[in-house]
C-alpha cells in the first residue's frame, strides 16, 4: 500500500491519538513496513515518543516498545534470571544491522513463527502492555498474546507500549537455545525455559516453545513432569519425554527430524537452565 | 514530505514521497556508493549508519532519517584521502569484487564507534549481515583487525 | 634475476576505488532516462504458450516497449559464452513460445519505473498449456518421455552427439584400452554411486545490464559479464546485428563465479533498447538471480575402480548423468571435465569415461567455479577413502603413494577435451606431496584422526586431494595491448576480464615486472571491446596463466623498443640494455630515465609511438594442484555438523599476487563450506525452488566461517608467466568430499549425496542404528 502521510507524534498520547484514526498503522524498526509494504496509507512513528525505555520497578522489568533488539543486553536491562533470558534471546535474533532496527513492540506484534521475544516472554510468565486511546492501559499475559494472533486480538488502534516481565524471586536458572544450521538464518526449532528450585526440589517451570508451530506454545507436560522432584539429567529426559507438541511443516525440515531436534534442544536448555538454578549443583 | 537530517556531516533537506526507501533516497541522490544487493535486507550490500548503528537501508524508509543523523561509505573517505578502515581492507587484500565492501565498512565503522578494540568473535558478529562470496571473510577480519589497531594508535 | 614485482602483495590497483564507493558498477552510473526493463516469468515447469498478448502492457503509459516471442528475432543461440562455435547446443531464444522450467522469461517490457514495469507485467495475457514435466534425470531418460527441445532449430553448433529428441544434451564414451579387463586385473572392485545437487554461485552483485544507442545508432551495452567478446558475438547473432554494431563495456563487476559467463541479459537489454529506442537496464532480483539465471549442474557419478592388495590401482571407469536443466549450456564441458579435472590426479592404469547430460523442466545449469571438478572430486575422494578403509590404510597414505607426480601423464588428459580430443600432457609442475604433507601437519592428521570423543558431539577429520586445469589448451587465446607516455608511465589495455579476481593487478605486475617499474607506473584498462584487445575472458581458470602469459610477451616487446630509443641515447648495443627501477640501464652504469625515453619517443627523435600488442595461446593445461583437510563435529542428536577447522594448502606455480591468490583460496573454501553444508535448492513437487531468496538459500556468514588456514605451496610452472598457474576454481571441489571423510570418521556413516543437512544426519544415523 502506497503511503500518503507519515508522522512523528512526540509523546504517547499525541500517538495514541492519530492511531485512532482510520487507516492509520504504527511503524517503529521499519523492516516489516519496509520489506512487506505498509498496512495503511498514514503511518505514526512510534520512536519518539519515550517508549525507548527500561524500568527496573518493584518486583518488575518493564522494557519499553521502542527499544531496540541491540540493546537488550545485561547491561541495559541489569542483572537478573529474566534479563538473561531476555538477552539470550535477542542476542541471536537475525544480524546485527536487523537487530539495531528491529523492537521489542514489533517482535512481539508481529509474532511471525520465529520470533524470539514472543517464546521468552511465554517462559517469563510476562505481560504486554498495550494502550489505545481513551482507555486504561491494558496488561496482557503472555499465554494470551500467543493463544491468538494480536492482529486478531487486538483493535487496530491498539499499540503495544511494553513488555513487562515480573522477577521471580527463589534459585532460578534460564536459557534460551534455537536450532538453526547456519548462524542467522531463522530458527527451525526455539526453546525458552526458566525454572525455579527450592531445597533441590523444582517448583515452578515453564518450558515455551518456538519456530515448531505457527504461534509458540508452552510444553506443559514437559513443565509438569519436571516440578515435584530434583533437575537432574535423568529426571530432565524423563520430562523431555512427555514432549506432545505437534510439529508444523516447514519446507525446510521435515516434521520428524524437528519434532527430534526439539526434544534434544528442549532437553539441552532445560538442563543449562536448571544448571544455572542450582549454581552447577543439579 | 521533506526529511530533514545530517548526511555525512551536512545538513540536507530531501523532498520524496513518504514510502520512499532509504537506499533507494541515496542512491537517486547519487551516493550510489550504497549497494542494492536484495533489497530483502539480507545481504547486507546496502548498510549505512543510521544515528550511529549500522542498519539495512533497504529495510528502513528515508521518512525514519527525520531529525537524525546517517553515514555512507561517501562519508568515510576518498581514493585520495581514505579512512584507515578503507585503506586497511585494501592493504589486507580485503577488496576482490568491492560490492559488499561499503556495505561491509559500514558495519565495521559502527562496531569500532563503540568498541575501539574489538575481540575477533565481535567482528564476525558485527559483520553477520554482510555477505561476502568472494574473499570467505579471512581477510576482510583481518583488515577490520589491522584499522582498529591504526585508530586505536590515532587516538 | 631475482623479481621485484611478480610474487608481492601489491595493493589492488581497483582497491581504494572501489572501498570508497564510486559509481563503479553497471547500476551506479546509467544514463538519464533510462527505463527499468523487467522480465515475465513462466509459472510452469513445461508448457506451450498457445496466445500471448502484450498489448494493454504497451498501451500502459510510461511503457515504452512490450515484447513476447512475436516482437523478437526467431534465432537459436547458446547463452554460454564460450569459443565460437561453442560446445553448447543452440537451444535457445530470446523469448520462445514454449516454457520449459518455472521462471522461464515469456515477455519483456521496458518502462519508466519500476513499479509501471511491474504493473504492466500484470496487464499480460498469457494462456499456457500445460505439458508433463520432467523432474529428475532418470525421468528425462525414460521410455516416452516428453521431449523438451522438439523445435525444430535446436542444434549442436559442433560435430558431437546430441539427441534432443531423446532429451539428450551431450553423450561422451571414452576408453584409453580394455577398462574391464583392466578393472577386473584387480585384487578387487569398488562400485560406487555419488550424487551432487543443485546450487548457486550468488554473487552479490546480481547479473546488470545497461543498454543504449550511441550517436551513430550502435548497440552499447554496459554489463556485468565475464566474457565482453563472446556477450558481443552472441548478442549480435541474437539480434541479426553484425558483430561491428555493438559495444560491450565490462565496469567493474560484482563477482561471477561462472554465471556471469552466460550471456542472459544482453540480448534482452538490446532487443528492448531496439524497440524503445531509449536507454533500458535490467537488474535481475535476488530471486531471479538465485534460481532463474544459472546453477551448478547436478550430476549422479558412478565410479567403478579396481585395486591391487597394496592400494595401487588397475583400472577406473567413471559414469556421468549429468542435469543441464531446460538449456543445455556448458552441458558437455561441464560433463566432460568430470573426467578431465580429476582422474590424472591418481595413476590408475586404464581409464574409461562415459557421460550423459540431459535436459529437464528444472533450472538451468551453466558454468560455475569448479566446472565438473566439484561434482566428481566428490565422487573419487570419497572412494579413495573407501579404498583405504577397505584395505585397512590411512587415506592419506594411499593419496602419498598414488597421486601423479611431476614428469607424469594420464590417459584421461589426451582423452577428453572440450568439444573435441583433449591434449596430451606431462605435469611439469606438481607441489601436491608438499600440500599433503604441509596440510596434514596443520590440521594435526595423525593426532586428531579416529577419535571422535564420548559425547553426543564427535569429532571428525578428513581430507581430499583435489587438481584442476589452467585454461583450455588449444582453444583459448588472450591478448593485451601496451603503451607508453611521456612520463614513463604505460596503458595497459587487456580483453581480461576482471571481476573481483584482481587480474587487473596481476596482468600489471606481470608486465611492470618486465619492464623495470612499479605497478604505479601502470594504468590498466580491461574489457571493452571497442578499446581493448580480444580476450576469451574470465573463465577455465585461465586469466593469470594465459592472459598473464599474453602480458608477458606483450611487454618484452615494449621494452625491446624502450631499448632501441635507449640505446641511441647511450650510445650502445640495444642489446646490452636492461630495463629497472623505472630506467634503462646501460654498460658502465650508463642509464636514462623511462620518462626521457618515452618523451624522446614522443616529441623529440624519430618519433613513434611506443607500443604493442600480443597474444598467447596455451598448448597444455597445467594442473593446479591442493590437498584439503577439514576438522568437524557432529551432533548426533540433532544431526548438525560444525566445520571446526578447514586447511587448503595449494600449488598454484608461483603466485604472482600471494594475497590475492590466498583470497581466491579463502573465497572458493567458503563457497565449498556452503555448497556442502546448507546450500541447496528446495524444490515442489511442481518444480518450483520455494528457497530463491538470502533468507533460506544459505551461503555462509562470518559467524559461520571456521578457522581457515591457507598455505601456497610454490613451485614453478615453466609454460606460465613467471611460474604461475590457476588457483580460483580448485578450491571449490575439497569441501564436499573432505567434509563427507570427516563425518565418517566422526560417526562412522558414509554419505554419498550432498548436502549434509542436519536432516540426513539423522536419517543416516537412524539407517547406521537400524543396521
Amino acid at each position: 500500500m502506497r503511503v500518503t502521510e507519515y508522522l512523528y507524534p512526540e509523546s504517547l498520547e499525541a500517538a495514541l491519538r492519530l492511531l485512532a484514526a482510520p487507516d492509520t498503522s504504527p511503524i517503529a524498526g521499519g523492516t516489516v513496513v519496509s520489506l512487506e509494504g505498509a498496512r495503511a496509507p498514514r503511518l505514526v512513528d512510534i520512536t519518539r515518543i519515550g517508549l525507548d525505555q527500561v524500568t527496573l520497578g518493584q518486583g518488575e522489568l518493564l522494557i519499553g516498545a521502542a527499544v531496540r533488539a541491540a540493546d537488550l543486553t545485561l547491561e541495559t536491562l541489569g542483572a537478573s534470571p529474566e534479563a538473561m533470558l531476555i538477552a539470550e534471546a535477542a542476542a541471536g535474533m537475525a544480524t546485527t544491522p536487523l537487530r539495531n532496527a528491529i523492537t521489542v513492540g514489533g517482535n512481539l506484534a508481529y509474532l511471525c513463527g520465529w520470533a524470539d521475544l514472543p517464546v521468552a516472554a511465554l517462559a517469563l510468565d510476562a505481560s504486554i502492555e498495550v494502550q489505545q486511546e481513551g482507555a486504561a492501559p491494558q496488561l496482557r499475559p503472555a499465554t494470551a498474546w500467543v493463544a491468538q494472533h494480536p492482529r486478531a486480538a487486538l483493535p487496530k488502534e491498539a499499540l503495544v507500549t511494553a513488555l513487562r516481565l515480573p522477577l521471580k524471586p527463589g534459585a532460578r536458572g534460564v536459557a534460551y537455545h534455537r536450532f538453526r544450521a547456519s548462524a542467522t538464518e531463522n530458527a527451525l526449532v526455539s526453546v525458552a525455559v526458566a525454572v525455579t528450585v527450592a531445597e533441590g526440589i523444582c517448583v515452578e517451570a515453564r518450558v515455551a516453545l518456538g519456530a515448531v508451530t505457527p504461534r509458540p506454545v508452552r510444553a506443559e507436560a514437559v513443565e509438569a513432569a519436571l516440578i515435584g522432584g530434583p533437575l537432574t539429567s535423568a529426571r530432565i529426559a524423563q520430562a523431555v519425554e512427555a514432549l506432545d507438541v505437534r510439529v508444523s511443516p516447514n519446507f525446510r525440515m521435515s516434521p520428524k527430524a524437528r519434532t527430534r531436534i526439539l526434544a534434544a534442544t528442549t532437553r539441552r536448555a532445560i538442563l543449562e537452565a536448571s544448571q544455572r538454578a542450582t549454581g552447577g549443583q543439579a | 514530505m521533506i526529511v530533514e537530517f545530517t548526511l555525512n556531516g551536512e545538513a540536507v533537506r530531501w523532498e520524496m514521497p513518504p514510502d520512499t526507501k532509504l537506499l533507494d533516497a541515496l542512491r537517486v541522490q547519487g551516493l550510489i556508493g550504497t549497494k542494492q544487493g536484495c533489497r530483502e535486507a539480507t545481504c547486507g550490500a546496502c548498510t549505512v549508519l543510521l544515528n550511529g548503528r549500522a542498519v539495512f537501508s533497504c529495510a528502513l524508509l528515508l521518512a525514519q532519517a527525520q531529525g537524525g543523523t546517517v553515514e555512507t561509505v561517501e562519508g568515510l573517505g576518498s581514493v585520495s584521502d581514505p579512512h584507515p578502515l578503507q585503506r586497511a581492507l585494501v592493504d589486507a587484500s580485503a577488496v576482490q569484487c568491492g560490492f559488499c565492501i561499503p556495505g561491509v565498512l559500514m558495519s565495521a565503522k559502527g562496531l569500532l564507534d563503540q568498541d575501539p578494540n574489538p575481540s575477533e568473535g565481535a567482528i564476525r558478529r558485527a559483520l553477520n549481515g554482510n555477505l561476502c562470496r568472494c574473499t570467505g571473510y579471512v581477510k576482510i577480519i583481518e583488515g577490520v583487525t589491522l584499522a582498529a589497531e591504526e585508530m586505536r594508535r590515532r587516538v | 634475476m631475482s623479481l621485484k614485482v611478480v610474487g608481492t602483495s601489491v595493493r589492488k590497483v581497483d582497491g581504494l576505488a572501489l572501498a570508497a564507493g564510486g559509481p563503479l558498477f553497471v547500476a551506479d552510473e546509467i544514463p538519464r532516462h533510462t527505463l527499468v526493463g523487467r522480465a515475465l516469468r513462466s509459472p510452469h515447469a513445461h508448457a506451450e504458450i498457445v496466445s500471448i498478448d502484450v498489448s494493454a502492457a504497451r498501451a500502459l503509459p510510461g511503457v515504452y516497449a512490450a515484447l513476447s516471442h512475436h516482437d523478437v528475432p526467431r534465432v537459436a543461440i547458446t547463452t554460454a559464452g564460450q569459443g565460437a562455435p561453442e560446445p553448447s547446443p543452440y537451444d535457445t531464444f530470446i523469448l520462445d513460445k514454449k516454457v520449459r522450467y518455472v521462471g522461464d522469461p515469456v515477455a519483456l517490457v521496458a518502462a519508466e519505473t519500476a513499479e509501471i514495469a511491474a504493473a504492466a507485467l500484470k496487464l499480460i495475457k498469457v494462456e499456457y498449456r500445460p505439458l508433463p514435466a520432467i523432474l529428475s534425470i532418470d525421468a528425462a531418460l525414460a521410455e516416452g518421455a516428453p521431449v523438451i527441445h522438439d523445435e525444430p532449430e535446436a542444434e549442436m553448433p559442433i560435430p558431437v552427439h546430441y539427441e534432443p529428441e531423446k532429451n539428450i544434451c551431450a553423450f561422451v564414451d571414452v576408453a584409453s584400452g580394455d577398462i574391464e579387463a583392466a578393472i577386473n586385473a584387480g585384487d578387487h572392485v569398488i562400485d560406487g554411486t555419488y550424487e551432487v545437487h543443485y546450487a548457486q554461485h550468488a554473487p552479490i552483485e546480481p547479473h546488470t545490464c545497461a543498454g543504449w544507442l550511441d550517436q551513430y545508432g550502435r548497440l552499447v551495452l554496459r554489463t556485468s559479464t565475464q566474457v565482453p567478446f563472446h556477450a558481443r558475438r552472441i548478442t549480435a547473432r541474437a539480434l541479426g546485428l553484425n558483430v561491428r554494431q555493438i559495444r560491450v563495456i565490462k565496469p567493474r563487476v560484482g563477482g561471477g563465479f561462472g554465471t556471469k559467463q552466460e550471456v542472459l541479459l544482453e540480448p534482452w537489454v538490446g532487443a528492448l533498447v531496439l524497440a524503445a529506442k531509449r536507454p533500458v537496464m535490467i537488474e535481475l532480483d535476488r530471486e531471479e538471480e538465485l534460481v532463474f539465471s544459472r546453477t551448478r549442474h547436478p550430476q549422479r557419478v558412478r565410479m567403478r575402480t579396481g585395486y591391487l592388495a597394496d592400494g595401487a590401482l588397475t583400472g577406473t571407469y567413471m559414469e556421468v548423468h549429468s542435469n543441464t536443466g531446460a538449456y543445455g549450456s556448458h552441458g558437455l564441458t561441464v560433463m566432460t571435465n568430470c573426467g578431465s579435472k580429476t582422474l590424472p590426479l591418481y595413476r590408475r592404469g586404464e581409464v574409461a569415461f562415459r557421460g550423459t547430460t540431459v535436459y529437464t523442466n528444472m533450472p538451468v545449469a551453466g558454468a560455475y567455479r569448479g566446472y565438473g571438478g566439484t561434482q566428481a572430486s566428490f565422487a573419487q575422494e570419497c572412494q579413495m577413502d573407501e579404498i583405504a578403509q577397505h584395505l585397512g590404510v590411512d587415506p592419506l597414505a594411499l593419496r602419498q603413494k598414488l597421486h601423479i607426480r611431476q614428469g607424469e601423464g594420464s590417459p584421461a588428459f589426451a582423452m577428453l577435451g572440450e568439444g573435441k580430443e583433449g591434449v596430451e600432457q606431462i605435469v611439469q609442475s606438481c607441489g601436491l606431496a608438499e600440500c599433503l604433507k604441509q596440510g596434514a601437519e596443520a590440521i594435526d592428521w595423525y593426532g586428531k584422526r579416529g577419535k571422535p570423543g564420548d559425547g553426543p558431539i564427535k569429532r571428525g577429520i578428513g581430507m581430499a586431494a583435489l587438481m584442476q586445469g589452467s585454461s583450455i589448451p588449444e582453444i583459448d587465446m588472450a591478448s593485451v595491448t601496451l603503451k607508453m607516455n611521456e612520463d614513463g608511465s604505460f596503458n595497459l589495455m587487456a580483453g581480461a576480464t576482471d571481476l573481483g579476481t584482481g587480474s587487473d593487478t596481476v596482468l600489471a605486475q606481470i608486465a611492470a615486472e618486465v619492464l623495470g617499474v612499479s605497478v604505479n607506473e601502470m594504468i590498466v584498462h580491461s574489457s571493452d571491446t571497442d578499446l581493448t584487445p580480444f580476450d576469451v575472458g574470465a573463465y577455465a581458470s585461465s586469466t593469470t596463466y594465459l592472459s598473464g602469459e599474453a602480458a608477458r610477451r606483450c611487454a618484452l616487446k615494449v621494452a625491446a623498443q624502450i631499448a632501441e630509443v635507449a640505446a641511441v641515447e647511450l650510445g650502445c648495443d640495444a642489446k646490452a640494455i636492461h630495463l629497472e627501477g623505472g630506467y634503462a640501464v646501460g654498460p658502465e652504469g650508463r642509464q636514462i630515465s623511462l620518462a626521457r625515453v618515452g618523451a624522446i619517443s614522443l616529441y623529440e627523435r624519430n618519433q613513434h609511438q611506443i607500443g604493442a600488442t600480443d597474444s598467447a595461446i596455451s598448448h597444455s593445461s597445467p594442473p593446479p594442484f591442493a590437498a584439503h583437510f577439514v576438522e568437524v563435529e557432529v551432533d548426533t542428536e540433532t544431526g548438525l555438523v560444525k566445520v571446526k577447522k578447514y586447511v587448503a594448502a595449494v600449488d598454484c606455480g608461483r603466485a604472482i599476487h600471494p594475497a590475492l591468490a590466498e583470497g581466491q583460496v579463502e573465497g572458493s573454501v567458503a563457497n565449498g563450506i556452503g555448497y556442502a553444508l546448507t546450500e541447496r535448492f528446495i524444490f515442489n513437487e511442481w518444480g518450483k525452488v520455494q528457497n530463491g531468496n538470502f533468507g533460506d538459500y544459505r551461503i555462509p556468514s562470518a559467524e559461520d566461517m571456521p578457522e581457515l588456514v591457507t598455505i601456497l605451496v610454490p613451485t614453478v610452472e615453466p609454460t606460465g608467466p613467471y611460474g604461475a598457474k590457476s588457483v580460483s576454481e580448485i578450491n571449490i571441489n575439497g569441501a564436499c568430499p573432505a567434509i563427507a571423510n570427516a563425518i565418517y570418521d566422526a560417526i562412522g556413516v558414509r554419505l554419498r549425496q550432498t548436502p549434509f543437512t542436519p536432516e540426513v544426519i539423522l536419517d543416516a544415523l537412524d539407517a547406521k542404528a537400524r543396521g
